[in-house]
């Protein structure tokens, strides 16, 4: 309710907006304009890395619409986005439910916590859910078979439903605290006078919580939605550093990142892996606006 | 009975942070604990308490890369950065928040779009263009983009809408406020918690940035924290111990600047949501 | 107050910030000179430039000075600075070691930007024949070079040899391999230790997987991992994975997944990958037998973790002698430099004295045979229970056969074992993991065909 009227009577000192969202757009297209053209550029080439640039024409895209590993790898990254990102915007709800309503010992000591796993630089954390798992005995196999929970140890990097899993885990574990500073951060800019109004209503803490603080801290739950899937649609470290970087088990952790980096490093098609870039980017796009729009709506419908 | 379930409630939710805090900190205590053990103990045992082989560790990573070095080298590029972040994502938000212009939607597009772009492979582009600009081998391709933070200006845009009211720009307009000084002692200060909370972010994002430092920087008295704890990773795994070390090294100072901040973001929750 | 402090500190990061991005456009940071723009190569050399012409135009080499600049993706290389600098006491050398996993991600934006490129840098195994075709190493037995070879074993200069035959790299170091298996477990189940006869009773892929079911009965497994055999199968060849643009499967390949099947549905090895945590620790237990690795594997794996079980160890022959892996070194066309270059080179691929001396402190197995030869005349190693790894070395590197490996190798090869793996495991049949394979190869490397 509040951001439309602020969006309807925004001040109308126009040259001013231009000159506060300048420097952005001097700094874009000093350090960013560039890699972008030139990726486009070799999109249309093949390229080994060091011998001649070729042009190929739309060759490069006609094979991408073909390219069936490019499917699967987005099927791969976006299940293993939508499995951490569900449970990621839950666990970060209900935390700051708690935490705003209920007067919890410690609570900025819990909060300093749950950010820890978002220190470690993915790839580290990659190597080392690798080092807990792999083998049979490996100290997951070794815990799980003491305390009863497996029978005999588990090939756990041989099930493609494990790893996948897995990745969404981490993922998950690294940025369910993120996203639960992001959510009281946005409920911080919420007036406290409407939750003594509500509570005067007779609401309960719950119905305050869904009705009032959620609606008001749209803008916020709309940025970690759009910024979870752009980031959760590059997904790279976590899965490249937990098996062999090519996917394994059977692919099912190769995120498109991955199949570009490795066409283009590995692989030596840089040409190709920049058509992969460009498609990834148009997919990212689309989602992008499909959640946005779901988003809006929804905040129209409100009303 | 009401009393005794609520003290049951509240139990719950203990229980609930508690087991949430064992899943954050488990594996984070073993990074901190493989630091003192050697490679072979570390790929072979489940390590619960401290081991011996902390010097050696430490004499190991010393051999291969002066990480204290590193650590400079980084904190001099994720501060910068992290500054920038702070003032001109605010700066470029409070643009889109509040004023009207002829192509804004398409002009926010662009930051948007700027954010979906994959790194992997425009990493050689931006090598060229750095060679061009000669700016290989420094530190500038890593700090002013600071100034042009898609996500903190998106997450900014977000706070500035719901926090400022537009009356309050507007009176200060009466008064007769440059619009500079309107943003930077109005505007500002207001939503000081949020930037707080991004520079965060920032600070840890840039931190840990790896590929762009790898690819600009040759000269290895420059190279920053994760390019040499991937140095020392290299292939095998005599090095594990000291990798571990360098990871609880490089984490350090991250939790520092946390413990910092988080004070700022409590203070702004504490006046907005206390009951 | 403290929000004052923030907002000063801001302000300041503006201030900052603009000066910076008014002087990108020319801005010379102090670090990279831009002395060496003239000269097509590296906007980073600190080399003297006054210095370095000098010693271009002397023909007398210990008067050599400047400053070399080196790449390399692991830290062997400059084990041979100290010793360089002694004979060149006016050359610095600065080795750049850039992590092995992203050598060539920085490598590749930095040869086709055409500025910064080091004097000299390395290339793994895995894509040193994609460096050695890509015309970026200098020609080393032309002008100023005449590389003579002639010292070298015929292996590590025929890796060098681009397809026209021009000599492109050198190296330091040769791989060949071994079985390396335990002592004790050697004399319980087989009756003895000795290397010679082990080696006659592994000494083809049906009398290994004999030795393992032997080996099974007393409850030891035989393999640290399958995938470690491969090492040893690509020496067993008789094409490489690609001859005229076109896959080749080679019948020892298809034979290989079988072996591998055979292994793990009898458990005759642990079951786990290269490198994982149990797969190292089977140095040092009481149930594995052996490792199929080339001689870095004993170099990183078994010496350093050997502990109870030094001298416990033996080096002998499989089913064939084998070669794997190995770092090679080549110098930038477009190098100021050459001449440094050449003599570092020089120094660490092809003079024997500083190889020996190398070979002496390190253990690790040289390029060179008249060094191999006399380290091989020195006392035996203690985890090996006295026996000399170069003496074995060296039998197994007069055996080799010809060099099989190609620019595809690195991706085919880990697309191979994955096949491999799930074949073995039971996931797939062996035609729908060669099909896999098959996919997975035309994928990567669409111009090559595959049937």
């Amino acid at each position: 309710m509040r951001q439309r009227k602020g969006r309807r009577h925004t001040v109308s000192k126009s040259r001013y907006g231009y000159f506060f969202i300048a420097p952005f757009f001097i700094v874009f297209a000093i350090f960013s304009l560039y890699p972008i053209l030139y990726t486009i550029f070799l999109s249309f080439q093949s390229w080994d890395g060091l011998g001649p640039v070729n042009s190929v024409g739309v060759k490069n895209y006609e094979r991408l619409l073909k390219d069936e590993v490019f499917y699967q790898s987005l099927w791969n990254t976006f299940r293993m986005w939508m499995m951490n990102f569900i449970p990621q915007i839950l666990t970060a709800l209900v935390l700051s439910a708690v935490f705003t309503f209920h007067r919890i010992r410690g609570m900025r000591f819990f909060r300093a916590a749950f950010y820890l796993p978002n220190l470690i630089t993915a790839a580290s954390v990659g190597l080392l859910f690798n080092l807990l798992f792999d083998g049979d005995k490996s100290a997951m196999n070794h815990i799980l078979t003491k305390i009863g929970l497996l029978e005999e140890p588990f090939a756990f990097f041989n099930s493609m439903v494990f790893a996948s899993g897995l990745v969404s885990y981490i993922q998950w574990w690294m940025w369910f605290g993120y996203t639960t500073v992001i959510v009281m951060a946005g409920i911080t800019t919420v007036d406290s006078g409407i939750y003594d109004a509500a509570m005067v209503d007779g609401a309960t803490r719950t119905q305050t919580y869904v009705k009032i603080t959620l609606p008001m801290i749209r803008p916020t739950l709309i940025y970690l939605s759009i910024t979870s899937i752009i980031g959760g649609m590059q997904l790279f470290d976590v899965p490249a550093t937990l098996t062999n970087s090519l996917g394994d088990p059977r692919k099912s952790i190769l995120t498109t990142a991955m199949y570009l980096y490795n066409q283009g490093f590995r692989n030596h098609n840089y040409g190709y892996a920049s058509t992969v870039s460009a498609g990834l980017f148009v997919i990212i796009a689309i989602l992008s606006a499909l959640c946005m729009s779901a988003l809006q709506k929804k905040e129209r419908e409100g009303q | 009975m009401t009393k005794m379930s609520r003290r049951f409630f509240k139990g719950m939710i203990y229980a609930f942070l508690i087991f949430l805090l064992m899943l954050s900190v488990v594996p984070f205590y073993l990074v901190m604990i493989n630091a003192s053990h050697s490679s072979f103990d570390i790929v072979t045992k489940l390590n619960l308490w401290l081991g011996d082989a902390l010097a050696e560790n430490y004499r190991t990573m010393q051999t291969h890369v002066n990480i204290w070095r590193g650590f400079a080298n980084s904190l001099l590029i994720s501060a910068s950065y992290t500054l920038l972040t702070g003032y001109f994502g605010a700066f470029v938000a409070y643009g889109f928040a509040k004023f009207d212009f002829r192509g804004k939607k398409m002009l926010y597009g662009i930051v948007l779009a700027s954010m979906m772009i994959p790194s992997q492979v425009s990493i050689i582009g931006f090598y060229q263009l750095n060679l061009k600009l000669h700016l290989l081998n420094t530190y500038w391709p890593f700090i002013l983009p600071g100034i042009a933070s898609a996500s903190t200006v998106f997450f900014m845009r977000g706070i500035i809408t719901q926090s400022i009211p537009d009356s309050m720009i507007e009176a200060a307009r009466v008064e007769g406020c440059g619009e500079l000084r309107i943003f930077n002692r109005l505007v500002y200060p207001c939503v000081l918690p949020g930037i707080v909370t991004m520079c965060i972010f920032n600070f840890v994002a840039s931190w840990n940035s790896y590929i762009g430092p790898l690819i600009i920087v040759s000269d290895s008295r420059k190279y920053t924290m994760p390019v040499m704890i991937s140095m020392i990773k290299g292939l095998y795994l005599t090095n594990y111990g000291a990798m571990y070390l360098a990871i609880a090294i490089s984490v350090v100072p991250i939790i520092i600047v946390f413990c910092i901040l988080s004070k700022y973001i409590v203070n702004g929750m504490t006046a907005g949501a206390d009951k | 107050m403290k929000k004052r402090m923030i907002a000063l500190l801001m302000m300041s990061a503006l201030v900052f910030g603009t000066g910076g991005c008014g002087g990108t456009g020319e801005m010379p940071e102090p670090a990279s000179p831009e002395q060496g723009s003239d000269s097509s190569a590296d906007g980073q050399t600190e080399a003297d430039p006054e210095n370095t012409g000098e010693g271009e135009t002397e023909a007398d080499r210990s008067v050599l000075s400047g400053t070399l600049e080196v790449w390399s993706s692991g830290e062997e290389l400059g084990r041979f600075v100290e010793g360089f600098q002694a004979a060149y006491p006016d050359v610095t050398v600065n080795i750049t070691v850039v992590p092995n996993e992203d050598f060539v991600a920085k490598l590749t934006p930095t040869l086709a930007g055409g500025q910064g490129a080091p004097d000299v840098f390395t290339g793994e195994s895995d894509y040193v024949k994609y460096l050695v075709e890509s015309g970026f190493w200098d020609d080393l037995e032309g002008a100023p070079y005449h590389a003579d070879t002639s010292d070298m074993w015929e292996y590590v200069a025929s890796v060098g040899r681009d397809s026209g035959g021009t000599l492109r790299a050198l190296s330091w170091q040769a791989s060949p391999g071994s079985v390396m298996y335990r002592r004790d477990m050697a004399r319980d189940v087989l009756g003895t230790d000795d290397p010679e006869k082990v080696a006659e009773m592994i000494n083809s892929d049906e009398a290994m997987l004999d030795v393992a079911a032997r080996l099974k009965e007393k409850g030891i497994k035989m393999f640290a991992s399958w995938q470690d055999i491969l090492n040893m199968q690509f020496s067993n060849r008789s094409n490489p994975w690609v001859a005229d643009n076109r896959l080749v499967i080679d019948e020892s390949m298809l034979s290989f997944m079988d072996m591998a099947k055979t292994i793990t549905e009898n458990g005759y090895d642990l079951g786990v990958d290269p490198w994982a945590p149990e797969w190292s620790a089977a140095v040092e237990s009481d149930d594995t037998f052996c490792y199929v690795l080339p001689s870095w594997g004993y170099q990183f794996v078994v010496k350093p973790s050997a502990d109870t079980t030094k001298g416990e160890w033996a080096m002998c022959q499989g089913a064939v002698p084998y070669v794997k892996g190995g770092t090679w070194v080549g110098i930038y066309k477009d190098s100021p430099n050459k001449d440094l270059a050449w003599a570092f080179m020089e120094y660490c691929c092809l003079n024997s004295e500083a190889q020996k001396a190398y070979g002496a402190e390190y253990g690790e197995y040289v390029s060179l045979k008249s060094a191999d030869k006399a380290l091989a005349e020195q006392d035996g190693e203690e985890v090996l229970g006295g026996q000399n790894p170069f003496a074995f070395y060296n039998s197994q590197m007069e055996k080799l056969p010809a060099d099989l490996m190609t620019a595809y190798d690195g991706t085919i090869n880990n697309a191979f074992l994955s096949a491999a793996k799930d074949y073995a495991t039971g996931v797939k049949s062996k035609e729908e993991a060669l099909d896999a394979f098959k996919a997975d190869v035309a994928n990567a490397y669409p111009e090559i065909t595959v049937e």
